[in-house]
């Protein structure tokens, strides 16, 4: 008899365990941001978030003002299309070996800016890599047709390739304002760079606007204006390398700061089981396997997405002492067994899931 | 049977009906649904709206109301994604693979503002 009421008490107890538990998981209640969507730039999904209590009207015309500028770099970046009336990156790789190219002022200042990263990551953020991208985007879309005709490209092909990534072979004439691809062999790719640069100028343009408390998210290109209307961050979920639909891998609260990711789980394709993803080691020409994914904070866009990109195709070590010799630069880095390692920074936004 | 049969039995299925409850309340009402195409998010809509919206340039048709989405119309072959019905609870999925479009319910209590 003793034995059963100890038992019954211990269900009472695991019962109102069970209700506790259930009352402590009322959800968040949370006010939906203003959104705008679109869908034509640097084929990925653009939105512009924000919770201001601005009207529509002023919403409307600051997401044109972001829009605007998008539309811009998308057209000067796009390396697959010529527009009318311009010169863009299509052009001067289509012109290659040829003659200089006349081209906008803004597009001379990024290509600059591509040269200081080159310079700053040791080589690995590199827009001169066209001719070894291109094997492997063609081996891409071949393999997203029909998966089960998938093939990495040839490496003697790669081989060949790789020996017209020197960024010398690039010519930029300030004065003239104008630029050239010294080699027809040689072509630009700002995969790695172009999404970045094109938000931060975006979000400075809206900052010179006055606009706060907006997001700018290009195709998981990040930049954050400001807070949340009521102080707060935005709180923000790096996903899980392993399950990228699943629970997030860790949360962070972000002010005023730009944060991106680099993740081998975005865009790859299959061979005999394999995955080969699209960050593609400028050392190797093959994709890098460092890691899962790496997230960095920067107050710039431009410079979070260069480092992603460059971070995630070097060892921890190296991409640590590069971090660290940066101001105001954070790091998650994601291993392929899970393990996260992390920038103190890092560590002093991450919160409670 | 002993009376402490009774009372073990009794004590299992009070925990049962507790347990149950438990879960019913702890489900977690969804918030909005996230739309993507190709994997790609296209849009998000609030469930706690009506609303009718064509997605994926028109290939289905989303309904949302009382909480609850499903499509009304989908051009593809099956209609598999028609019949699979009303989601409302965080996690449930619409998919129409041959539009490659799904449709999933997320709840606030670990909700983000951004994914990255």
């Amino acid at each position: 008899m003793g034995a059963s009421k100890k038992r019954g008490a211990l269900l009472w107890v695991l019962m109102s365990l069970a209700l506790l538990c259930s009352a402590c998981s009322t959800p968040r209640q949370g006010k939906e941001p203003k959104s705008a969507v679109y869908y034509t730039y640097f084929d990925t999904v653009s939105c512009i978030y924000s919770y201001a209590e601005d009207s529509e009207n002023r919403f409307a015309d600051n997401t044109a003002i972001a829009a605007g500028v998008l539309e811009d770099y998308h057209r000067l970046f796009d390396i697959y299309h010529e527009y009318a009336g311009i010169n863009n990156l299509c052009t001067v790789n289509r012109l290659a070996g040829g003659a200089p190219v006349a081209v906008d002022q803004r597009l001379i200042d990024f290509l600059r800016y591509a040269q200081q990263m080159y310079e700053i990551t040791g080589g690995e953020m590199n827009i001169m890599m066209g001719s070894v991208l291109k094997l492997w985007h063609e081996s891409y879309v071949r393999a997203m047709d029909d998966p089960d005709m998938a093939s990495l490209p040839d490496p003697r092909a790669i081989a060949a390739a790789s020996v017209f990534t020197d960024p010398a072979l690039l010519e930029i004439d300030e004065e003239a304002c104008t630029v050239r691809i010294t080699d027809p062999n040689a072509s630009i790719d700002v995969g790695a760079l172009g999404k970045g640069y094109a938000t931060e100028q975006a979000a400075l343009a809206l900052q010179d606007a006055g606009v706060t408390g907006y997001v700018l998210n290009i195709g998981g290109n990040i930049r954050i204006l400001g807070s949340k209307p009521d102080g707060s961050g935005w709180r923000t979920g790096v996903r899980n390398p392993s399950d990228p639909d699943g629970a997030y891998a860790r949360y962070l609260d972000l002010h005023d700061i730009s944060c991106v990711t680099s993740g081998n789980y975005e865009r790859y394709f299959t061979v005999d089981g394999v995955r080969y993803h699209h960050i593609i080691d400028s050392d190797t020409h093959y994709p890098a396997d460092y890691f899962s994914s790496v997230t960095v904070l920067s107050a710039d866009s431009a410079m979070a997405d260069a480092l992603s990109t460059a971070l995630f195709c070097m060892p921890y070590e190296d991409g640590l002492a590069l971090a660290e010799s940066l101001d105001g630069v954070q790091v998650l880095w994601i291993l392929p067994d899970g393990r996260q390692l992390s920038t103190k920074g890092m560590e002093a936004v991450t919160v409670s899931p | 049977m002993k009376k402490r049969d009774f009372i073990l039995i009794g004590g299992i299925l009070l925990f049962a009906l507790a347990a149950l409850l438990a879960v019913e309340l702890s489900k977690e009402p969804g918030a909005y649904v996230i739309v993507r195409v190709d994997g790609e998010e296209t849009a998000r809509y609030s469930l706690s709206q009506t609303l009718t919206a064509d997605i994926n340039g028109g290939t289905n048709t989303l309904h949302i109301e009382s909480g609850k989405a499903w499509l009304t119309q989908a051009q593809c072959p099956d209609h598999l994604c028609i019949k699979r019905g009303m989601i409302d609870e965080a996690g449930e999925t619409i998919t129409c693979l041959p539009n490659r479009v799904t449709v999933t319910v997320y709840g606030t209590e670990t909700g983000v503002d951004l994914v990255s």
